[in-house]
């Protein structure tokens, strides 16, 4: 059974796979680890190891990465799974420790050169949520000790757990000393500072306390033995030692005015940073009950200090202070006891990267986090490498197309002198020598040219101009941490960085743009512009609709103009309020903005926009999302204008879409829009079906709840215009409130993937299903003209349904079509496995005329190239288009035509970025890279030789002919 | 309060009672060599929500897992393994040989000692370029027969002049009749052409008249020219 797949792999084509050659040149991929939450631990390896050192993070995206520090490639990775969040990471020695999950209770223990996981444990979970959560190590024995809020575990050859008495104590920080295991915690509320010393062999608790703290003091460090904190209302210094018996007493410090004490992570050096009220910084180091100061860093010039410890290869303690000059340059000064400080300023451009984040120090090596997610590594005042990761997070983004390159797009015939088309053509026939040059290459070499085929790593500087077969376009990316990058298909070059601007928040109020709505609209002359619609939270909460008009071929701002990019992007404000839905009105770029009393605002705000909109209101129907106080329903809208109301067109309610009790609305999937190359589909017969091809059709995913009678996940394919439902299923989830339901529509086929945990009766089975589904007219050659006909025609109810459901082997999480020019070429299903791959599935596999327990016809194999039903769909490696590359928690695929008809851009986004190209239907319309010229060549001369030989034969016979005949 | 707590003590008793850690163990093979060949696997029961991580030893371990019937399989990006069926009962677990796409009940005979996870295959994702080979060119069974075409042109006068006249004879028979036979074929006429193979005598028919003639004049051609 288990060689069944394989034995169809070897009968089915192969027109997709692709040959070793192609990686890197067909396709780019970034892999990324997440924007990191903490500040990287930087780790050197032991010296048997390979030398070098390795920079350890988890991040916003749930991973635990190691990055080399030479290049800032990624070592290894762990992702976490959905539900497994990561709440914190140790590192000791060459393991790493994690705490994740639900309640932190698992422990994960990492090999650091490898990143293997040595082991796995399931600890107990506190009882009320985690608020406190450290790991101490256990000198020379291997041991760990794991604090969770009220839960001390030692993890190793012993085992044992402490639990606090008073469940009510939350423990923050462990810290062993070679006397005993210390436990400190700090509750406002009662202003109270816990303690509890453990004996760290047996878990015998030696003494539990707690003293009183002032009501101000919120926070602590802790460093060797002692506990340091700053009484914020009389700006003084208290600190107590650590012995078993926790008898000693709390002293003061109040010769200076403190502000805060910063842990900088040298705990075992006895070293913290405490920060005076005028500006200055001194390193502090605690031992045996005393604090004394070693160095004193001045005041700074301008706002913002950072402060990092970290050790370097030897061993030795630096601490240094990050800040902000006031002429805008980022200074970092470094300490280290015995040496000289270290001062070095570097430009961090903040219209780019934003502002630093988190700080990491080894020896002089500085890595800094930025707020828009890059990650730098500084070498004194040179960046070394930086990473993008806020690429992790994109949630829009957009293909667009390049315009034609100005030397054919200028060209204007009529109207042109004499003298202007001599100059011209000069011009012109300066490339000649080597166009010429390159067309003999190819004619000799049989090789194309690079730049025409071969998507390579091109000079990115070089201007942007449209390839023959458009395989070069930009993307357009806008990220959840407020960037948008453009990126050239080509290589994954990224082109230009934008940081999209607060605008009137930006100025002293603070908060957050994030993007929901991408559009292309054509542009000035010959280009395209890309319309950024985003949400900006400011902090005092409220919230506005920002539109940004990008040139995608520079990133600057359309409108309002800009010259400039060195600066944040600027928008222009278009409601004061949320946004509920945003549409482009088909077949022009004007975007119709709905606010949240459903009025409706045209982009942009001319009169032409408004008489559109006026033409179009009677026949637009709006259907979206609304939040009622059970869930978002799916409610259809229509225009209406008012005048004693309101001067804007507002939406009304004509149709609601009626779940069952229980469902609510997960998801809604648009349709894939594109041309339509054919209204039917022609069987062997010589009948047609033909395609129910209504464009107002969508899909609408549906969840159930927890209780026991609940109705199950719902797919549902809604007619836009009035409501009504042209298709409906009902599946099970791997439980009902957790629907996993992904779906595709195009023209009249839907798709969608769910996982049935239902099949345990007998001759059912668990499992991953993917359905297809065609729709259609009517039986065979009935008609309605779907396409064209009104949204109110009684024959617009008329649809018959094709289906068939398969077993597919894998878990998806993102699912579309590709998408080409004409639509002539089929339509593969390109999925993203929970294997990190992304897969893409023939059309020929998915046919819901598949015939069931017979051969298909001859007839029928040669017109619609059927194949028996079987209820497997074959994982086929070689239709795996990520390859060899690791694509993780894919959230989205989008497609893109190129300028041929067979090829389709394939780009996937989630924690990773992927692009790729698709020849569903094989490159049909360009010869194929493994033409054999060779053999052509070949057998042109072999076919010449021949004529060369036989011609004298052939002469010599006739004249004989002539002779004796 | 003390009910509540002690409800939930006994709850989480029997919570605990009908869990259980289902592990099992990664054996290395020709396809799979080590764990550092296998990557980052996971092993998932079901639709995943319960699953372990491959450890370095190769071991893993899925806690905490309820009673019931499960399929597990390997999440790995590189390598095919079987799945299994696992019963997981109060506090011990069966393993079952399952392969996807067959019906879950009712349950195999075979009853596996423990989840031991081998291997199957290795994907490959890419196809070899099919490169230019002269040799496998002139194998091709249609370059052969160009070949063989083109060699015949050249060589027929030759070996028709170094033919000994009884088999030439013969030989031009045969090219009659095979003549015959395809024009009538060419016609339509199966049967005639048949009957004309497989006839011993020549049939007199005019065709035959006038090809001898010819061949003559072939002889006499090359004889004159001697």
């Amino acid at each position: 059974m288990f060689f069944l797949p394989f034995a169809l792999l070897l009968c089915s084509r192969l027109a997709l796979a692709i040959h070793e050659s192609d990686v890197g040149i067909i396709d780019w991929h970034k892999k990324l680890i997440g924007v990191p939450l903490t500040a990287p631990v930087f780790h050197h390896l032991a010296k048997n190891e390979t030398p070098g050192s390795l920079l350890l993070v988890p991040t916003a995206s749930n991973v635990l990465a190691a990055l080399n520090t030479t290049d800032g490639s990624v070592a290894w990775r762990y992702v976490f799974g959905a539900g497994d969040d990561i709440a914190s990471l140790h590192v000791e020695g060459d393991v790493v420790v994690a705490l994740s999950g639900k309640g932190a209770s698992m422990l994960r223990s990492f090999d650091a050169p490898t990143g293997l996981i040595l082991f796995e444990k399931r600890l107990d979970a506190p009882t009320t949520g985690p608020t406190g959560i450290d790991v101490a190590f256990e000198p020379n024995t291997g041991a760990l000790f794991a604090l969770n809020t009220h839960l001390i575990s030692r993890v190793g050859e012993v085992h044992w757990t402490w639990d606090a008495e008073d469940k009510t104590q939350p423990y923050s920080k462990l810290v062993h000393t070679g006397a005993a295991l210390y436990a400190v915690g700090i509750l406002q509320q009662t202003a109270s500072l816990h303690l509890a010393a453990i004996n760290p062999v047996t878990g015998a608790q030696i003494h539990v306390t707690w003293k009183h703290l002032p009501p101000s003091v919120s926070s602590f460090v802790v460093t060797n033995d002692t506990v340091i904190w700053v009484d914020h209302s009389t700006e003084g210094l208290g600190f107590l030692q650590l012995v078993p018996t926790l008898r000693s007493n709390i002293r003061t410090e109040k010769t200076q005015r403190w502000l805060e004490v910063v842990d900088v992570d040298l705990r075992d050096k006895g070293l913290f940073v405490g920060a005076l009220t005028n500006g200055e910084a001194k390193v502090l180091r605690a031992q045996g009950g005393v604090i004394e100061a070693i160095h004193t860093f001045p005041a700074n010039d301008g706002p913002q200090a950072l402060f990092a410890g970290g050790l370097d290869k030897a061993g030795e303690p630096f601490v240094a202070r990050l800040w902000t000059t006031a002429s805008n340059l980022t200074a970092v000064s470094i300490f280290s006891p015995g040496k000289d400080v270290l001062t070095a300023t570097f430009p961090l451009h903040a219209h780019k990267h934003g502002i630093v984040s988190h700080l990491a120090l080894d020896g002089t090596r500085l890595v800094i986090t930025t707020s828009t997610g890059a990650v730098q590594l500084w070498e004194q005042d040179q960046l070394v490498w930086g990473r993008e990761e806020s690429l992790a997070t994109i949630n829009r983004a957009a293909f667009v197309e390049l315009p034609l390159p100005e030397r054919v797009a200028r060209v204007n015939l009529e109207g042109e002198s004499f003298v202007s088309r001599l100059t011209r053509q000069i011009g012109d026939a300066k490339d000649f020598p080597a166009y010429a040059a390159a067309f003999a290459q190819r004619f000799v070499t049989g090789a194309p040219p690079r730049e025409e085929v071969v998507v390579s790593v091109h000079d990115h500087t070089a201007s942007l101009g449209r390839d023959a077969f458009g395989f070069r376009q930009v993307l357009v990316t806008a990220t959840a941490y407020g960037s948008v990058f453009g990126l050239d298909t080509a290589s994954g070059v990224v082109l230009w960085t934008r940081v999209l601007g607060l605008g009137w928040a930006g100025e002293g109020v603070g908060g957050t743009v994030k993007p929901v709505k991408i559009f292309v609209v054509d542009g000035e002359g010959d280009g395209k512009d890309v319309v950024l619609i985003a949400q900006r939270t400011a902090t005092n909460t409220l919230v506005d609709t920002v539109l940004f008009r990008i040139d995608p071929l520079t990133g600057a701002s359309v409108s309002p103009a800009e010259e400039n990019t060195e600066r944040l992007l600027e928008g222009t404000d278009v409601i004061a309020g949320p946004l509920t839905e945003a549409f482009l009105l088909p077949g022009s770029d004007v975007i119709i903005l709905i606010d949240e009393y459903f009025q409706v605002t045209p982009y942009p705000d001319t009169e032409a926009s408004a008489a559109l909109v006026a033409r179009h209101a009677p026949n637009l129907y709006l259907p979206f999302l609304e939040k009622f106080s059970d869930g978002p329903r799916v409610v259809g809208h229509a225009l209406k204008l008012d005048p004693n109301l309101s001067d804007k067109y507002v939406a009304h309610r004509t149709w609601g879409l009626r779940l069952p009790l229980g469902a609510t609305v997960k998801e809604v999937v648009k349709p894939h829009v594109g041309p339509v190359a054919s209204l039917g589909k022609v069987l062997g017969n010589r009948t047609t079906l033909y395609k129910y091809l209504n464009p107002r059709m969508f899909v609408v995913l549906t969840k159930g709840t927890d209780a026991v009678d609940a109705p199950g996940c719902g797919v549902y394919v809604v007619d836009g215009a009035k409501g009504s439902v042209l298709y409906s299923a009902v599946v099970p989830g791997a439980s009902t409130a957790d629907c996993d339901v992904h779906a595709t529509l195009t023209e009249n086929w839907l798709v969608y993937h769910y996982y049935d945990g239902d099949g345990t009766r007998e001759g059912e089975t668990k499992g991953w299903r993917l359905v297809t589904v065609e729709l259609y007219e009517g039986g065979l050659d009935e008609k309605t003209q779907s396409s064209d006909m009104s949204a109110f025609s009684v024959d617009s109810m008329q649809v018959e349904a094709l289906e068939q459901s398969y077993i597919f082997a894998h878990g998806i999480t993102a699912i579309t079509t590709t998408s080409t020019k004409f639509g002539i070429s089929s339509k593969d299903i390109i999925v993203a496995t929970h294997n990190n791959k992304i897969h893409a599935i023939p059309r020929r596999m998915l046919n819901p005329r598949r015939p069931k327990d017979r051969k298909p016809t001859a007839e029928e194999q040669q017109e619609e190239q059927l194949i028996p039903y079987d209820v497997l769909i074959p994982e086929d490696p070689r239709r795996t288009i990520s390859h060899n590359y690791e694509v993780a928690q894919t959230r989205n695929i989008i497609t893109s035509p190129a300028l041929l008809e067979s090829t389709s851009l394939v780009f996937a986004y989630g924690l990773d970025v992927f692009l790729t190209r698709v020849a569903p239907s094989s490159t049909f319309d360009i010869l194929n890279k493994n033409f054999n010229k060779a053999q052509l060549v070949l057998t042109i001369s072999g076919l010449a030789v021949g004529i060369f030989i036989a011609k004298p034969m052939v002469r010599r016979k006739r004249l004989r002919e002539r002779w004796y005949n | 309060m003390f009910a509540f707590r002690v409800l939930f003590a006994l709850l989480s008793f029997v919570l605990s009672a009908f869990a259980v850690d289902v592990t099992g163990r990664f054996h290395w093979n020709d396809e799979c060599p080590d764990i550092h060949a296998l990557g980052p696997a996971r092993v998932v029961l079901d639709a995943g929500k319960l699953n372990g991580s491959v450890l370095r030893d190769g071991s893993f371990s899925i806690p905490d897992v309820p009673a019931g019937t499960y399929i597990l399989s390997v999440v790995s990006h590189d390598h095919a393994f079987d799945h299994l069926r696992i019963d997981v009962l109060e506090s011990t677990f069966e393993v079952r040989p399952y392969s996807v796409g067959t019906p879950l009940n009712p349950a195999s005979s075979i009853v596996l000692p423990q989840i031991s996870l081998i291997a199957r295959a290795k994907h490959v994702y890419f196809v070899p370029v099919d490169s230019f080979n002269l040799v496998a060119m002139f194998q091709n069974p249609m370059m052969l027969m160009l070949l063989f075409g083109g060699v015949m042109v050249i060589a027929m006068p030759y070996l028709m002049k170094n033919m000994d006249p009884e088999t030439m004879k013969d030989f031009k028979e045969q090219q009659v009749k095979l003549s015959q036979m395809q024009s009538a074929m060419a016609s339509g006429d199966l049967k005639g052409g048949f009957s004309a193979l497989i006839a011993d005598d020549p049939p007199p028919p005019k065709a035959l008249p006038a090809s001898p003639a010819g061949s003559k004049k072939g002889n006499n051609n090359s004889k004159k020219r001697r």
